[in-house]
């Protein structure tokens, strides 16, 4: 009789643990489908990931609905696609590749990256393979990994580009363009001292690189603005148009090189081309807009959106991330025209908070008197209207991308 | 070997044994207190002082016209110099190992590289390289230049400010929020030479890149 009791007891544990399994699997399986994620930091500085399959209504509340992020501050960090968060540790150098399951950021798989712990710049070779490029500030060499995101498997190289000297002690590699065998990097050399001063020099340096081998071929050096892109992890600063022509913002501005005297600019490198057009330069600091930009997006046809500064509503780095002074722009590349959107001033120094999809320009917006919303910009229409609400515990929509 | 207040008036007892002599000695004469230096404020400062006066002023010579054994140099130089150093030695150790809560730290960071941590019973701070700050419990002001983190055990408001250089411009009251990790930083740019900043941790993001790494590897963020 009691054989017979244990052997029941193991049965209807067998049958529950199955039934567990089940229940968590599929929960899995719903929650990696959710087509777009939301890092959203609150008022009390958690900071909360969200899959969502709408961002047209409704409200949403992080501390409920959304995983913790642990550990915190990686809102810069991640490569988010098809369902995975992809991430360079910079204490550890460890690359790697996480998902939501059950309401937590789980890691799946790693690999170790030698030599670099930042990812300066990422650039996607193909949906499984992914190219990461950072400066390795104790060799004082600029390398790159090239990472089979499946298998987690990396090739390492040395970009031949020159390691800052002179006043410089550190680089910047704002953007990478891939071209017929070819790498495009742009790059600029900056003096930093401590965390209490930091400049960039007054040059954009674009590096035209045989590729896999990273051998430089050319080099070419622009002095009307400087700073080209930033870390494209924190947000975007570089597209390729429907022609193949490339175009990059470069940000001189105190959040960006802090070289402020030289203007906010888009250059475009054209299609099959290797070297800056010299007959384009979008300036933006001397368009109507009259202020510094830092992200920029392209929304289709020709037109892109940039997120630019209001100075006198800030007064410096001090209250630069705190106070809503950041305007949306739509810009025409071609005829170098500028329209506002009528967007609450929005706040928050970086965020990769734009995102694009069959026409309708999402964007996530922070104001401190209207609210936190997902607004929704019809780039045909022009028509603009709320969408997506957060709760009033939502202090920063810090990124806003599609997932799946 | 750990320095009593015991084995400081045995030392001056004569009573020590040379390894407790060179002890006490290396102790009382190392740098270590010049770099973390804690002092009472205002009035409990100048009753120590008047303690210590008052101590030696009755073992100083009075009036030569008392002149006796006891009055000579041969007597009273090594007894002044004895007492002196007992007096010295008592207040560095109640510097180095204070009953009570400090009033006023002032601490200075001259490393290039390694940040110095300071634990209180109402929060720590971790001062940056090339760093110096004053803090004073009582008023709850905090002076810095450099750049420190200030972890709250409990919400406490400080007037912080920036002492580089303009310090009447860089001064700011707030309230620290319990468990959350702030960092002031002394910051140039090209438009201000130095400008205060004091963010929490998770608002590094409004900083520049390179400056924010630096930040969050210099205070293990």
């Amino acid at each position: 009789m009691t054989a017979h009791l244990r052997h029941l007891y193991l049965t209807l544990l067998t049958v529950a643990s199955l039934a567990f399994t089940g229940c968590t699997d599929h929960a899995t399986e719903s929650s990696v489908k959710k087509k777009y994620s939301i890092y959203a930091m609150l008022k009390d500085g958690n900071e909360y990931l969200l899959q969502i399959d709408s961002l047209n209504s409704g409200i949403i509340s992080p501390e409920k609905t959304g995983a913790k992020v642990v550990p915190p501050r990686i809102f810069h960090d991640l490569i988010v696609r098809d369902g995975y968060y992809y991430r360079l540790d910079m204490r550890t150098g460890k690359f790697s590749r996480s998902t939501v399951k059950n309401d937590v950021l789980t890691e799946e798989q790693s690999l170790q990256v030698d030599g670099f712990t930042t990812c300066q710049n990422y650039n996607w070779i193909s949906t499984d393979s992914l190219l990461l490029i950072g400066y390795d500030e104790g060799t004082k060499k600029i390398r790159s990994a090239r990472v089979n995101v499946r298998n987690m498997t990396a090739v390492q190289d040395i970009v031949d580009i020159d390691a800052p000297s002179g006043i410089y002690n550190s680089i910047s590699i704002g953007f990478s363009k891939f071209s017929d065998g070819k790498l495009i990097v742009g790059y600029s050399y900056h003096t930093i001292n401590g965390a209490y001063n930091y400049t960039t020099g007054d040059t954009v340096y674009v590096n035209v690189l045989g590729y896999p081998q990273m051998k430089s071929l050319q080099k070419l050096k622009d002095t009307r603005s400087t700073y080209p892109g930033d870390e494209n992890t924190r947000q975007a600063h570089s597209f390729t148009d429907e022609k193949g022509d490339f175009y990059f913002i470069s940000a001189p501005g105190i959040a960006g090189g802090n070289n402020p005297n030289k203007p906010t600019g888009i250059y475009r490198i054209q299609q099959s081309q290797t070297t800056l057009d010299q007959e384009y330069f979008f300036n933006i600091s001397a368009s109507p807009i009259q202020n510094h930009g830092y992200g920029l997006w392209y929304i289709g046809k020709g037109k892109a959106i940039i997120r630019t500064e209001r100075k006198g509503i800030f007064s410096g780095m001090k209250d630069h991330w705190k106070v809503p002074h950041f305007d949306y722009y739509v810009i025409d590349l071609q005829s170098k025209t500028t329209s506002r959107l009528p967007l609450p001033l929005d706040k928050g120094t970086a965020k990769q908070c734009v995102m694009v999809e069959n026409g309708m320009v999402y964007i996530g917006v922070n104001s401190d008197t209207e609210g936190s919303y997902v607004w929704m910009y019809n780039s045909e229409s022009g028509d603009l209207k709320k969408g997506l609400k957060f709760d009033d515990k939502v202090d920063y929509i810090l990124r806003l991308e599609r997932l799946n | 070997m750990h320095i009593t207040r015991e084995l400081i008036e045995k030392y001056h007892a004569g009573n020590c044994t040379p390894d407790e002599i060179k002890a006490v000695e290396d102790w009382l004469f190392s740098d270590e207190a010049e770099e973390q230096f804690m002092l009472p404020d205002g009035e409990i400062k100048g009753k120590i002082q008047d303690e210590i006066w008052n101590e030696i002023n009755p073992a100083t010579p009075v009036s030569r016209s008392n002149y006796t054994f006891f009055n000579s140099p041969h007597f009273w130089r090594p007894a002044v110099a004895a007492a002196a150093v007992l007096v010295l030695g008592t207040t560095l150790f109640n510097i180095k190992y204070p009953a009570f809560n400090n009033e006023v730290i002032v601490l200075k960071n001259a490393s290039e590289t390694i940040n110095k941590d300071v634990n209180e019973s109402r929060y720590t701070i971790s001062l940056g390289p090339k760093s110096n700050i004053e803090i004073n419990n009582n008023t709850g002001s905090i002076d810095f230049c450099g750049a420190v983190m200030i972890n709250p055990k409990e919400d406490i408001e400080f007037t912080i400010q920036g002492t580089c250089s303009n310090p009447n411009e860089q001064k700011e009251t707030m309230t620290l929020r319990k468990g959350l990790n702030y960092i002031a930083l002394n910051y140039s740019s090209h438009e201000n030479d130095s400008e205060m900043i004091i963010l929490e941790e998770g608002s590094l993001m409004g900083l520049p890149p390179l400056v924010q790494r630096q930040l969050m590897s210099q205070f293990n963020i």
